[in-house]
């Protein structure tokens, strides 16, 4: 008997399956831009959880594409079969219990997780294409490659042997100008560890620096941002031990007493240059960019105040007070590099809540740029219950692109019965400048009860569609790149 | 561009699938015995681009096979394109080539002369899928059957029994005789489109064609399936006709005509074309057959049987349709041919007033002996369904299996449930020794208000005690034709 | 208790393009729906009709939706939509945001 919780119905029962569809069905034109593929990586859970308080984050690694080639789009997700995922599978039932807690595996398995809790991985948070090579990624552990042609599972990467963190990040970043990979893992040296190690690699996927860092508080810094001159480490106080997770808890706890944090590293500085900025504790989950000019560092992403509402209710706090949380704003942080303080300044710059994922256009990470890409609830736009379902505008209608400088907003309506997931920019083919392509994004269709990939011009959002994918199923991904045929080989 | 928007049909739960699959440990509610160790393999249709005619029929789409595989208690699903040569030559236009329900003068020019000549080339390989020999193959009845890997499901290619099977077609309801073990199998329009050629062959248990006979029928029409007994063979004739000219006037293969009488062939299984001998009766469709046995001079043949057109995208042309008064349901029936009689005319009896679906099963090894009971869907409007969710087709819908004991004349029922439309029963033995009827009836049941297909168990000496187990799947299936178990002693499944 | 029959013009998959159909447009669709019109000239010349045929239906038989181009089959109306997001109206944000992510 394999049972999933009752609550999980409808649209959001169990996916649980791997799919191919050959020449997908398409409303619209697909642009001749189109040459490689829309990858994401999500968590889905093979058995259900073992706890009923763990959360959807401890879900297995899942993997689609979106092929597109010649104005043809073809779809393929398969698990990422991680040694959890084929022990999981051997077993017939769940063996691993709380996100990132090995102690509270199964007995079966549990002191191998506990004295290496790398093992553990589900590698389902995100995606990365670097030096012709696929990868899934979760933060506790290697990324997991993956062949781009077929979504088999080759098997944890460690760079030629180069990279000695037992952790990796799910949102590393490329530099554009010079394509390195600018990589770190917290919790490096093993479970609750302070160490912090960060890597730059070379286009070929070779190591070229590393730093060891201690953080000043051992927490989970999901995202990084870099700058060419920076690279900038944010983190709020959710915090663990080993006190706590033998206690059986997810690994994460919220502790609202202490304060949030930006590490700050020059890229051509040693560890001993890091400097520990501190201001009012909220979750730092996602960030969008940021630059440096002079001594004036900027980081711009979509925070929240307090938690992380999605990590709420299964991140407890660890004092007991109620946890509070509110929707993600666009958020501008100034640091000034040449003051003695250890404070930096924060500005909201759009008072709507947005999908905190918010994404730019990847051709000018660690530059300055000036638009930021989101999903958001626009209520002025209609939403039709009686196909869809009671969801009481509770839903990502909208996708709009965000000028960081002039505020302004332009807006794509995904249409009356539809949610979208993450949005993704892909340049158009020979442009140089910032938002020149398009944006697209998965929007589950409550009425269907499938999911379609919308493509919108990014510079016209208001237009509409310039093409939808229509699939015949759902499907679901946490994070995703476009990645050109140049980038890798989708076959 | 593909755009299925034309296809007013392809709507909610029956918009297009056109995906392959793989579920590891599906989802149970309830327990699956653990006795269930092989296969349950189903086949049907599913366009991979549009039709090109949008009254085309739901046969002409292409075939798609799907397989449950249960071991000790857990069971995996994998679904998979039949890759015909149709299929690859669709896939790489990007687009339907193929016209009408097997009428290649209908096709793409880029290949109509192959297809008409060659009509075979056009099989889909979409209505039925068994094991013989160590073999798995899907097959249709307008070409050679398809051989598929059982682990995997990847199409292998079509079967030519080392060059020893002559018939251009096939037939989608050969007959695996459980004492021999030997496969009878057929086809009609043997030598080309609209001949009236009927090839029939027996492949022994190692997969050799042994015997070869070859007949005519009294006139060209589908033989879509027979009955054997253990002495001998029993071809129905209905109703459906086609020719070459009504081809060429780009019409659909069949057309109904309800003047056209029913012949029933029965030739001995040891017999030459000779010895064939036809009986004639009223207008009747048969399309498919429950079982048949010998009893001294007595063939008695079982069916699902109805006496007016089943199939509205097979129309009758203008003044062959039926008449007003006809009836319509379909009634299990018997008929009976003394084969000591001078006259050619049959006895009929109906034997249960219940209305069933045309597709209907017994316990496989009984096929060609006497046995005692029949499988088949009815649509019963009394249980509840909910047509807010699942749509205004209370009593349309086949919602419940019954079990019909042709020995003492009851019957009993399984629901499926107020949201649900069943496919074709299969039985499962529960051990290969177990009494006829001892095991388990299995079937796809298609939940229109969730959006997914649900592979019921029930038990099936207790039908009316409802599930054992039910296996969810997260998607909705396409449609299907037929399906079967299979255990894996007979197959080399995953 | 929902409407069994939606509107045609909404019965159809993508956003806004559906909504601001126009005339033309829903006149497209229908005709569409009755297939092309030489079909439908062959086919109710086939079927014997004198007068000018009903429209094709979508019918329902075999448990599958057809199309009968006489348009005498009985109609076969899907629900209106699966409002597969109902099991999520009664979820607490906080809850909803956290098992139900991003979307």
């Amino acid at each position: 008997m394999i049972e999933f919780p009752k609550n999980a119905r409808g649209f959001n029962q169990p996916m649980r399956f791997e799919a191919d569809v050959y020449d997908c069905q398409v409303v619209g034109k697909i642009p001749s831009d189109f040459t490689g593929a829309y990858v994401r990586v999500g968590p889905e859970f093979y058995f259900p959880q073992k706890y009923a308080d763990d959360g959807p984050v401890d879900g297995d690694g899942y993997i689609n594409l979106f092929r597109f080639r010649n104005g043809r789009v073809d779809y393929k997700s398969r698990w990422v079969k991680t040694l959890r995922w084929e022990n999981d599978r051997e077993a017939h039932r769940q063996l691993y219990g709380k996100y990132r807690n090995p102690f509270t595996d199964d007995p079966s398995i549990r002191d191998l997780t506990i004295a290496k809790p790398s093992l553990r991985t589900s590698a389902n948070t995100h995606t990365l294409a670097h030096a012709g090579k696929l990868f899934a990624i979760k933060e506790d552990a290697l990324p997991y490659e993956m062949d781009p042609r077929t979504l088999d599972t080759r098997a944890p990467w460690n760079f030629h042997g180069e990279y000695d963190s037992q952790t990796f990040s799910a949102h590393n970043k490329i530099d554009p100008v010079t394509g390195e990979l600018l990589a770190y893992g917290y919790e490096a040296a093993g479970l609750c560890t302070p160490d912090l190690f960060v890597y730059t690699l070379s286009k070929a996927g070779h190591v070229t620096r590393r730093w060891r860092l201690k953080m000043p508080r051992v927490s989970m810094i999901h995202d990084m941002a870099a700058t060419q001159k920076h690279f900038i480490f944010p983190f709020g106080p959710y915090v663990t031990s080993l006190e706590w997770l033998k206690a059986g808890n997810c690994h994460w706890g919220w502790d609202p007493r202490e304060p949030s944090i930006i590490g700050v590293l020059p890229r051509d500085g040693d560890a001993e240059d890091v400097r520990w900025f501190k201001g009012k504790a909220r979750a730092m989950v996602h960030i969008l960019n940021a630059k440096s000019e002079g001594n004036i560092v900027t980081l711009y992403a979509a925070h929240v105040d307090g938690a992380f509402i999605p990590f709420m209710p299964y991140f407890k706090s660890v004092d007991g007070s109620p946890l509070q949380g509110s929707g993600a704003l666009f958020r501008k942080y100034t640091i000034d590099l040449g003051s003695r303080h250890d404070t930096y300044q924060e500005e909201v710059l759009w008072d709507t809540p947005v999908q905190d994922i918010a994404r730019i256009d990847t051709r000018f990470m660690t530059l300055p740029n000036r638009y930021g890409f989101s999903g958001y609830n626009d209520s002025s736009k209609p939403f039709d219950e009686r196909r869809a379902g009671n969801l009481r505008g509770r839903v990502m209608n909208s996708y709009c692109r965000f000028d960081l400088e002039s505020r302004e907003v332009r807006s794509y309506f995904a249409g009356d019965v539809h949610s979208l997931q993450e949005s993704c920019f892909v340049p158009r083919t020979g442009s140089t400048s910032e938002g020149d392509g398009y944006l697209i994004g998965v929007a589950n269709n409550y009425a269907e009860m499938r999911s379609e990939l919308i493509i919108a011009d990014a510079r016209h959002l208001e237009d509409g569609d310039v093409a939808r994918v229509i699939l015949p199923f759902r499907s679901s991904g946490l994070h995703g790149l476009w990645i050109g045929d140049d980038e890798v080989d989708f076959g | 561009m593909v755009d299925f928007s034309k296809d007013p049909t392809a709507r909610g739960f029956y918009a297009p699938d056109r995906f392959e699959s793989n579920v590891f440990d599906c989802e149970v509610q309830g327990r699956v015995p653990t006795e269930m160790n092989g296969a349950f393999v189903r086949v049907g249709t599913e366009w991979l681009y549009p039709p090109r005619f949008a009254d085309d029929s739901i046969f002409n789409a292409d075939g798609f096979v799907g397989l449950f595989r249960f071991k000790n208690g857990v069971v995996d699903f994998a679904g998979r394109w039949v890759r015909t040569a149709r299929w690859h030559e669709d896939m790489a236009a990007s687009r339907q080539l193929y016209g009408y329900y097997r009428n290649p003068f209908t096709d793409d020019p880029r290949l109509r002369a192959q297809t008409i000549e060659r009509p075979y080339l056009r099989t889909l390989a979409n209505t039925n899928v068994i094991a013989h020999a160590g073999k798995l193959f899907a097959m249709k009845e307008d070409g050679p059957p398809y051989e598929l890997d059982p682990k995997t499901l990847a199409t292998r290619g079509p079967m030519s029994f080392e060059g020893r099977y002559r018939s251009q077609t096939f037939s989608a309801h050969p007959k695996i005789d459980p004492v021999s073990g030997e496969m009878i199998c057929y086809g009609y329009e043997a030598t080309g489109l609209a001949s009236n050629d009927v090839f029939l062959y027996s492949v022994d248990r190692a997969g050799r064609v042994t015997r070869e006979v070859r007949f005519k029928a009294p006139y060209v029409s589908m033989i879509h399936d027979i009955a054997v007994t253990q002495r001998h063979i029993v071809f129905p004739v209905f109703a459906y006709t086609t020719s070459l000219e009504r081809l060429r006037a780009g019409r659909i293969h069949w057309a109904w005509d309800a003047h056209l009488p029913t012949y029933i062939g029965i030739l001995p299984r040891d017999g030459e074309a000779r010895d064939m001998r036809w009986f004639k009766g009223p207008t009747r469709s048969i399309v498919h057959t429950f079982n048949a046995r010998t009893e001294g001079s007595k063939v008695i043949l079982e069916s699902p049987v109805t006496e007016t057109n089943p199939f509205p995208f097979f129309p009758p042309d203008p003044g062959n349709g039926d008449s007003a008064q006809a009836r319509h349901g379909t009634t299990i029936r018997r008929h009976v041919f003394e084969l000591d009689s001078k006259r050619d005319d049959f006895s009929e009896e109906i034997l249960f007033e219940q209305s069933v679906s045309g597709l209907g099963r017994i316990d496989d090894r009984y096929i060609s002996l006497p046995y005692r009971y029949a499988y088949t869907g009815f649509s019963d409007p009394s249980r509840p369904f909910d047509e807010s969710r699942a749509g205004n087709l209370r009593g349309r819908v086949t919602n419940c299996y019954g079990r019909f004991d042709l020995r003492s004349g009851a019957s009993a029922a399984y629901f499926a449930g107020d949201t649900h439309t069943l496919n074709e029963p299969v039985f499962v033995p529960r051990r290969p020794d177990s009494p006829e009827g001892d095991g388990y009836l299995i079937g796809i049941a298609n939940n229109l208000a969730e959006m997914r297909s649900e592979l019921v168990i029930a038990d099936a000496q207790h039908l009316e005690a409802g599930d054992l187990a039910r296996i969810i799947l997260p998607f909705r299936l396409g449609a299907q034709v037929h399906g079967n178990w299979i255990s894996e002693d007979r197959l080399a499944f995953a | 208790m929902h409407d069994l029959i939606c509107d045609e013009n909404r019965a159809d998959a993508s956003g806004p393009s559906a909504r601001r159909l126009s005339r033309r447009g829903f006149l497209g669709r229908a005709a569409a729906l009755a297939g092309s019109t030489a079909v439908l000239a062959r086919l109710s010349a086939l079927a014997g009709f004198a007068s000018a045929p009903r429209g094709p239906v979508v019918g329902f038989h075999m448990d599958r939706p057809y199309l009968d181009p006489s348009g005498a089959a009985e109609p076969y109306h899907p629900p209106c939509g699966t409002r597969s997001g109902e099991g999520m109206a009664e979820i607490a944000t906080v809850q909803l945001l956290g098992q139900f992510g991003y979307c």
